[in-house]
């Protein structure tokens, strides 16, 4: 039986970029979406370990130590979220993240730089789904 | 040895032009402005700045370091996105940081060296390009975390700069004022450029 969704739709941002964060993080909130950040993929982990899963995962690709794409199939791999929507986005040629988001088992990708409107046009997709 | 080889980033890849330096003793490769490059080759970056940021990185344990030649974007009159210049200033930023961890650095161990945003073309400009480039820099820096280990910005020559990548040294020298006029139709060219390069970019729902 489907649970009500109460409160606003979670997210959880990964992005090892303070200016990322900080920037991604304001237009999502200011979207009315509660925002969870973590700087790496540690951080992630506990974070999905201590508040569960979110609505939605946006990883970044590159990351020191496991890397955004490792943990998208990290993250599928457990049971909490292994049916999460995760969206890839990257500094790295559009057909790259396209190719690495589609292994990883991701359900969008995106390309950096993006503006707001980008992100929050593919989540409103993911998130219909 | 670490690779120089990414499967990401054409900028990582053999430069379009490598030659022999024979002050430095380097192999030395040119950039021009709008360009990145990273590497933990011993290779010499050279460029030749005005207005525009040059903001070296480097890794001193993993002995990679990166060189990125910008200057932000105007804001198009017709279309005006505020925040427009800001992001492909952060692209280029965090696409030279993204790099250099792709060669093994590590976030908390990269320091800068911050050169250019001299004021080389008063009164042709609006406002003044250089100030906003290495203000925005600076700000980015800060925010990030990445101590400015040597500067030279703000003044009134143009710049040329020598970074040892690998070794995570900076020579830089002015240039004298017959070499202007060459300086000043790069960074125009680049500019105007950038109007049609700051565009939105890809992305696909699966």
């Amino acid at each position: 039986m489907p649970s009500a969704r109460i409160g606003p739709i979670s997210i959880l941002l990964v992005d090892d970029s303070v200016c990322h964060l900080q920037t991604t993080g304001f237009a999502l909130r200011r979207a009315g979406y509660l925002v969870r950040e973590a700087c790496h993929a540690q951080a992630a982990r506990a974070d999905l370990d201590r508040n569960g899963p979110p609505a939605v995962c946006v990883i970044d690709h590159i990351m020191a130590g496991t890397d955004g794409v490792q943990l998208i199939q990290q993250l599928r791999k457990r049971r909490d979220t292994r049916q999460v929507p995760m969206v890839l986005m990257s500094t790295a040629p559009a057909l790259h993240i396209r190719d690495m988001a589609q292994k990883a088992g991701a359900q969008a990708w995106l390309a950096k730089p993006f503006a707001p409107e980008q992100l929050l046009a593919i989540l409103s997709i993911v998130l219909s789904r | 040895m670490m690779s120089s080889q990414s499967p990401f980033f054409n900028q990582t890849q053999p430069p379009r032009e490598l030659y022999f330096d024979r002050h430095f003793g380097l192999e030395a490769t040119k950039l021009w402005p709008g360009e990145m490059l990273a590497t933990g080759e011993d290779w010499l970056l050279v460029t030749v700045t005005g207005s525009c940021v040059v903001i070296c990185l480097h890794d001193p344990v993993a002995e990679v370091g990166g060189m990125a030649h910008f200057m932000l974007p105007d804001l198009d009159a017709q279309n005006p996105d505020m925040h427009a210049p800001a992001r492909y200033g952060s692209h280029m930023l965090e696409s030279l940081i993204d790099a250099l961890l792709l060669q093994g650095a590590r976030r908390e161990r990269l320091m800068a060296f911050l050169y250019g945003g001299a004021n080389i073309l008063k009164g042709l400009y609006l406002g003044a390009p250089g100030e906003r480039n290495i203000l925005f820099t600076r700000n980015y820096l800060a925010t990030e975390g990445i101590p400015v280990h040597e500067e030279a910005v703000l003044e009134v020559l143009p710049r040329k700069i020598y970074f040892q990548a690998r070794r995570g040294r900076a020579k830089i020298r002015g240039i004298r004022a017959v070499h202007n006029r060459t300086i000043f139709e790069r960074e125009l060219e680049y500019r105007h450029r950038l109007r049609a390069e700051v565009q939105p970019t890809d992305g696909e729902v699966f």
